[in-house]
């Protein structure tokens, strides 16, 4: 059973769909945006002209990705392998004649990159490179700048451009002993804090993949420990 | 035809975008673990001293998962070299106080046909003094905040992507009045040696330039120039490259013809550039 309140509101709705109808339909006879009417005189040909002006509204978007898709982050991680260090001398035997052990060489500071997959894959290591996927696309019509910033610690709280000692205060590696590179596509900024790179579009269109590298070129031992920077990277059409 | 009503072209371009994201999505171009999208990238705002302004944007998750977004206000810089950075602590003068974020934290889910409508506010004092202020909404994943996990005796380096939506918002009377002059050769890093627009903006808002240009060459072939379109700020002097088509190199001596647009106003050019110039010429004006 139907309420009166109940009826009366549907013969409202009603009453307000038929308005908007009759609205529309009004709006349809009145809806000639151009109209010509052609007056020749006899024996010539007729021609009339209306035009349809068309436009299309394509919103500004920009998409940034960086590392392996489903990753929670892009982890990247490098090992020391000092092994070869161990000095020649420490297995020789004692004859009187010299010193029981020589100097140590060198260490040989061979850094070997990995990624730590938490959900994806994609990002790959090689020797002391690894490597990440990045994609960027812009319709915004400028270039889009990427910016750096480089903070040491887990979240990247702590010293600015280095790679903090998890234990040892003070202790950092500097992140200059690290080196960025791209394919030429996205250009990667300078791995410092406020560096900055402009990828071009071309006809106002940015849309690239690209691979971002990251070396470990170690020129000494730093103290032992776990060592931790983040690198992010903010991307925006100025 | 594309459907006159303005509902109906706004539909019409939610479809377009709907389909772009989709086929970005289906083809595995966002193969990142943070891929975040937003439409717009930038807001151009005109305003009056005691008015609320308010917006929205979308934004995207091209992951494979849900994420959760962090979004919050920071001051940005912006050097005529075209380097920009950000800041967290309060600039100077930033009206990044008059702003009201619906949320600090939203979740996205991994759809691109569904984006999370995100909407702010500006508002604007009743005594705020003519002047364009800028701020810009950062939009980070949560995911990139969490603690990694790495191996004890590692030297770890964790990448996080973030996208920052810059605001432009004039209050007031306030234009931008660029002075354009003559073309000169520019070396911009990865760029290369192009010619290009010296542009000064002694008003008081940002803008831009718009060009229609074509070079004809030494080799008799005639290419289109692309201005760059970034933002000359109010008080800034900077160098707008002009770009042939990808993979094409300019020979020298050029001869440049078109117009340039500025603020409603056109500038006819007709200049010829001598010769190229080195890219480590000490001389060149080095900058994006």
């Amino acid at each position: 059973m139907i309420s009166k309140d109940t009826s009366i509101r549907n013969r409202r709705l009603r009453k307000q769909a038929l308005s908007i109808t009759a609205a529309a339909a009004i709006a349809s006879t009145q809806a000639f945006a151009d109209a010509d009417i052609a007056v020749q005189p006899a024996g010539t040909g007729l021609a009339a002209t209306a035009n349809v002006d068309l436009r299309v509204v394509v919103p500004e978007i920009l998409i940034f990705g960086v590392g392996a898709v489903g990753d929670a982050i892009a982890e990247l991680q490098w090992t020391l392998d000092n092994a070869a260090a161990v000095a020649a001398g420490n297995n020789q035997t004692y004859s009187g004649a010299s010193a029981p052990f020589t100097a140590p060489a060198p260490l040989a500071n061979t850094a070997t990159a990995a990624v730590v997959a938490n959900g994806g894959t994609g990002a790959t290591a090689l020797g002391n490179q690894a490597e990440l996927p990045v994609f960027l696309f812009s319709n915004a019509g400028t270039d889009v700048t990427i910016t750096t910033t480089v903070g040491g610690g887990a979240t990247g709280a702590g010293t600015v451009d280095a790679l903090d000692n998890s234990t040892v205060a003070g202790a950092t590696i500097p992140i200059a002993s690290f080196t960025g590179g791209d394919g030429g596509g996205i250009l990667q900024p300078a791995l410092s804090s406020t560096a900055s790179a402009a990828t071009a579009n071309v006809g106002g269109i940015v849309n690239l993949t690209d691979t971002w590298t990251y070396s470990y070129s170690p020129a000494s031992i730093p103290p032992a420990g776990t060592y931790q920077a983040r690198v992010t990277y903010v991307a925006a059409t100025p | 035809m594309w459907p006159q009503h303005p509902d109906h072209q706004r539909a019409a371009a939610r479809l377009l975008l709907g389909a772009w994201l989709l086929l970005c999505a289906g083809t595995g171009v966002a193969q990142s673990g943070f891929t975040g999208g937003v439409t717009p990238s930038r807001f151009e705002l005109a305003s009056e001293p005691g008015s609320v302004i308010r917006r929205s944007l979308k934004l995207f998750n091209m992951s494979d998962r849900p994420q959760n977004y962090r979004i919050k206000t920071v001051d940005w810089q912006y050097s005529e070299a075209g380097e920009i950075s950000f800041q967290d602590a309060l600039a100077p003068g930033s009206c990044r106080p008059w702003v009201r974020l619906e949320q600090h934290e939203v979740s996205v889910l991994p759809d691109p046909r569904r984006p999370r409508p995100y909407r702010f506010e500006v508002h604007v004092p009743e005594d705020a003094p003519p002047r364009e202020c800028r701020l810009a909404l950062m939009i980070e994943s949560l995911d990139s905040a969490y603690t990694t996990q790495f191996a004890n005796g590692a030297i770890e380096l964790p990448i996080a992507g973030r996208i920052a939506v810059v605001v432009y918002l004039a209050i007031g009377d306030v234009a931008p009045e660029l002075e354009i002059g003559d073309l000169v050769l520019h070396a911009a890093p990865r760029h290369g040696v192009l010619p290009a627009v010296p542009v000064r903006n002694v008003g008081g808002a940002h803008g831009r330039l718009d060009a229609d240009l074509s070079a004809n060459q030494a080799s008799g072939e005639s290419v289109e120039l692309s201005i760059a379109t970034s933002p000359v700020l109010p008080g800034q002097t900077r160098h707008l490259r002009l770009t042939p088509p990808p993979g094409t190199d300019l020979s020298y001596p050029l001869t440049i013809t078109g117009r340039i647009y500025s603020e409603g106003k056109s500038i006819v050019v007709n200049q010829l550039i001598e010769q190229d110039i080195d890219a480590d010429d000490p001389e060149l004006i080095a900058s994006q």
